[in-house]
């Protein structure tokens, strides 16, 4: 056997293994070749979306040689998806940023100038200038922090006090807003608690799948691996796939239904008012556990308050209001939502309409309902996850395994940091919020600081921070660890006049150039991935850890290097006012840095604890194991009330931990007697995030959406991701290789449409809304195929920037951007 | 010159296993290893460089039938390292 037919069977042999395949006994090679145990091997969660995946990682002479799926990991059960494959790669990219970028001319800074290089200490002392006159001048509602689902909890934890505690500001907010913020508000509207209540074992539990518009074979390949295997090997198991148009999870779909934008809240409506006329409710499960109520409708678009739509909504002033309801109400509500109705709306046949509601109504069917941007990235996103709570609680298909309704997530710590950690302009850790007086208490008697310290007032959210800085209130700003001039709508309108603004400062953190940078006014170069410690959380409540394995490039320091730092940078006479500091005069003369981050918590354990085989580079700096006692202070805002979460020490050894974590067990199911520990006995379900232990199904119509089609601009414009390139590309187009694979986005289009207007595959095209405009490419045959009507672009491709068109009109109650509905025309180039 | 591998499980539907095999059988640098009866491939993709392997992997998952397929293992070393399968 020569050397690359042994390579070759060794590869062979590791995925027949995974896979339960046997090989022929020819085709046999030994696992544990010498160039696998020649390697360093650590574990490490994937950099990429929010599924969670282990990998191993190999280490040799401080470089990541080589990476698998990890065979201990029960997310993903050894595989890893396409993306997994340039893990190895995205840190190694020839543009790295590795030292600080400062617009300067005539040796200063400049907002006009080129960008120079400069020290970390000449960074850190032109932004504190800025920042320190920004404060004197106009308060801590001027200053402002865009983070990141992409953050490790620490540094999410470590941003919330520099913001909220440190400079008193609530402007802090995650690109997670533009991701999952809809689904959250909605776990916490109906249940109390953020999160979903299963996990992904629902999958190998379900008789019934359903994805409410979320494309997973692209974008969440391995959970779609493990929904394959189920199908597969289960014949009687059905899938059902919604979405506005074709793409690759059809392949699977038993029940396709390729809907008009916007009408997935009336087939909702139809399928509740279908289980309620079929004998379908759980009337026991109703009555004990469910409370219903009618929500406020026509509740205006999140637009500019002076924005016609705006004002002719009657409840723009009162979004998330609602009033009591009964059971009987509920069903009145409902019942105009007929078959007939709902097939006319959605342009879906009423066959498959029907088919997909008795997979709910049906007692004997287990139903997972998974669902991701279609739904949240939507002017009624809120109302669509509620919508489809109802369908489950009014079966009672909730809270046990393979019956669970599921919101994925796209970035891997959306979960774990954005929600848990709390970085939103309204909420503070482990599901408390501003807002409430015992909320902010706590986190004051937690954190050892004065009574009123944290403001009471939600801060600016994501488009609120863009609209603010092109209104120029908002003027000290810092980007972190996203790529928001690319990902946020209305670039042209609001974002790039926002930074470019002559009275602001903005800093972009990261570790590539990108849009962002570009438009920054300050650039400083950050360590990613395995070149820190660092902790996530998936969208199952699977806490991971890792270590940090190899060191970072130049200059560049981790987010949680940065933000502790720079908060040594300001004396507390200069950050909180006298009448603050007179509550606790021990607090007089010593920096941000001493009362956030050496106050006896945050600095408790020393680097003697550190694990010896690997590096700490922020710890050596600081002098303490910052990341876990960040972790432990973290965590003790959540335990003992739900979000418990394990000892740190306890993380590094495992593969992840599903929270509530009690007694050393993790919760797999919650609200669930027997599974779940905060159930009292013999409630059965409790849906304890609420004070009367009961969920709330909500009420709510049928409601167009901002802007669609129209004579001048006739088709719907719906943008989204393709599997080779994860959210901006600011990572995988740095990887040639995947760069080549899908070098360039294109409009998917269907091949009727493209005729008409004298178009063939590969046609060059503008794109125009009332917005903006882009040049592309024509695909009429690539693997996502819209309906006539509709088209589908990548937002991925930095030299198309396809939110330069899309609107910014935001859920209402949520503030999520709706990406995928507005008008746009396509004209030959 | 380098040498990549890459290996791949692939899940069609049952019936169509053997009809996706030759699909990705004829794809450059692509060897089907074994199926088995609920549709599951093993597939090693094999090539020179590291652009030109990812082209490859990219390109499973499109091959009609290939309901999902996720990499396992990868592996890559120069040409002058390869002696004989002993090391």
């Amino acid at each position: 056997m020569d050397r690359r037919e042994f390579i070759k069977l060794t590869a062979a042999s590791a995925t027949a293994s995974i896979g339960g395949v046997p090989l022929p006994a020819s085709a046999q090679a030994p696992l544990a070749s010498g160039e696998m145990t020649k390697l360093n091997w650590s574990k490490a969660p994937c950099r990429f979306c929010g599924t969670g995946c282990g990998v191993a990682v190999a280490v040799k002479d401080g470089r990541v040689v080589a990476t698998h799926g990890d065979p201990e990991a029960e997310v993903n059960r050894g595989v890893n998806c396409v993306k997994g494959y340039f893990l190895s790669k995205i840190m190694y990219g020839e543009d790295r940023l590795k030292q600080p970028l400062l617009r300067m001319k005539d040796g200063k800074y400049d907002k006009n100038g080129e960008f120079a290089p400069i020290s970390w200490d000449q960074a850190f002392d032109i932004m504190a200038q800025k920042w320190k006159e920004v404060l004197k001048a106009k308060g801590p509602t001027a200053v402002g922090m865009f983070g990141s689902g992409q953050w490790t909890v620490w540094e999410g934890y470590a941003a919330v006090k520099l913001m909220k505690a440190g400079f008193r500001s609530n402007n802090l907010d995650p690109n997670a807003r533009h991701c999952m913020a809809s689904a959250a508000a909605g776990f916490i509207r109906t249940f109390g608690m953020d999160e979903p209540m299963g996990c992904y074992d629902d999958i190998e539990n379900a008789d019934a799948i359903v994805l409410w518009g979320s494309n997973m074979a692209e974008m969440h390949p391995i959970l779609w691996t493990r929904i394959t295997d189920r199908r597969l090997s289960n014949p009687e198991v059905k899938v059902a796939v919604l979405s506005t148009f074709e793409h690759r999870c059809y392949d699977l779909a038993d029940i396709a239904l390729t809907f008009t934008p916007q009408s997935d809240l009336a087939i909702l409506n139809y399928i509740a008012n279908y289980i309620i006329a079929n004998k379908g409710v759980n009337t026991d499960f109703v009555n004990r556990h469910v409370n219903f109520r009618i929500g406020n409708a026509d509740i205006g678009y999140g637009l500019r308050p002076d924005h016609p739509l705006q004002q002719k909504a009657k409840n723009a002033a009162d979004p998330g209001g609602s009033k009591s309801a009964t059971f009987e109400e509920f069903a009145a509500f409902v019942k105009p939502f007929d078959l007939a109705y709902a097939a006319k709306m959605s342009g879906v046949a009423p066959e498959r309409l029907e088919a997909l509601a008795k997979l709910y109504a049906d007692p004997k069917v287990k139903v997972v309902s998974f669902f991701t941007m279609g739904f949240n990235q939507h002017t009624r996103g809120v109302w669509c996850s509620h919508l489809l709570y109802n369908l489950h609680l009014l079966t009672g298909k909730i809270s046990q395994p393979g019956n669970s309704p599921f919101s994925l997530t796209g970035q891997p710590s959306a979960c774990g940091t954005a929600r848990e950690v709390g970085t939103f302009s309204h909420r503070l850790p482990a599901d408390m919020v501003v807002t409430n007086p015992k909320h902010r208490e706590l986190a004051e008697k937690i954190w050892k600081l004065p009574a009123g310290t944290v403001p009471d007032k939600p801060g600016f959210h994501a488009v609120l921070q863009n609209r603010m800085l092109h209104d120029g209130k908002l003027n000290a700003y810092w980007v972190m660890c996203n790529n928001n001039m690319q990902a946020g709508a209305n670039i042209n309108g609001e974002g790039w006049p926002g930074y470019r603004n002559p009275a602001n400062f903005i800093v972009v953190s990261d570790a590539y150039p990108t849009v962002t940078t570009m438009a920054a006014d300050l650039v400083l170069p950050t360590a990613m991935w395995v070149e820190k410690e660092g902790a996530y959380g998936n969208a199952e409540r699977r806490t991971q850890f890792w270590h940090q394995l190899v060191q970072a490039p130049g200059d560049a320091r981790s987010d949680l290097w940065q933000l502790m730092e720079f908060s040594k940078r300001f004396k507390m006479e200069e950050v909180w006012p006298a009448e603050l500091l007179d509550k606790m005069p021990a607090y007089r003369g010593k920096t941000l840095f001493d009362v956030l981050y050496r106050n006896g918590q945050v600095d408790a354990f020393p680097n003697t604890q550190l694990d010896a085989a690997y590096d700490n580079v922020e710890a050596k700096h600081f002098g303490f194991y910052a990341q876990k006692g960040l972790f432990e202070e973290y965590a003790s805002f959540g335990r003992g009330h739900g979000h418990d979460l394990a000892p740190f020490d306890t993380y590094h050894q495992v593969r992840g931990l599903r929270w509530p974590v009690v007694d050393g067990k993790e919760t797999r199911w919650r609200y669930r007697e027997g599974m779940d520990p905060y159930v009292k006995p013999g409630s059965g379900f409790q849906f304890y995030g609420q004070p009367d232990g009961k969920a709330i199904a909500f009420a709510f119509p049928y409601e167009p959406p901002a802007e669609g089609p129209d004579e001048e601009y006739p088709f719907w414009l719906v943008t989204g991701r393709v599997l080779e390139h994860w959210h901006s590309g600011s990572m995988t187009r740095r990887v040639p290789e995947l760069y080549r694979a899908f070098p360039n986005a294109v409009v998917f289009m269907h091949p009727d449409d493209a005729k008409k207007l004298g178009l063939r595959r590969g046609s060059a095209v503008k794109l125009v809304s009332r917005r903006g405009e882009m040049m592309t490419r024509v695909e009429t045959r690539g693997r996502d195929k819209p309906p006539p009507g509709v088209v589908f672009v990548p937002w991925f491709d930095a030299s198309q920037l396809i939110n330069k068109l899309t609107l910014d009109a935001t859920d209402p109650i949520s503030f999520q951007t709706d990406f995928k509905k507005c008008g746009c025309k396509v004209v030959k180039a | 010159m380098e040498l990549h591998v890459a290996g791949v499980l692939a899940r069609a539907r049952p019936l169509d296993t053997e009809t996706v095999a030759a699909r990705i059988s004829s794809l450059p640098g692509a060897e089907v290893h074994a199926t088995s009866a609920d549709g599951k491939l093993v597939v090693t993709l094999e090539a020179s460089d590291a652009p030109m392997l990812s082209e490859r992997l990219a390109r499973i998952p499109l091959v009609a039938g290939v309901l999902s397929a996720v990499l396992v293992y990868q592996h890559c070393e120069e040409e002058e390292d390869m002696g004989d399968g002993s090391t």
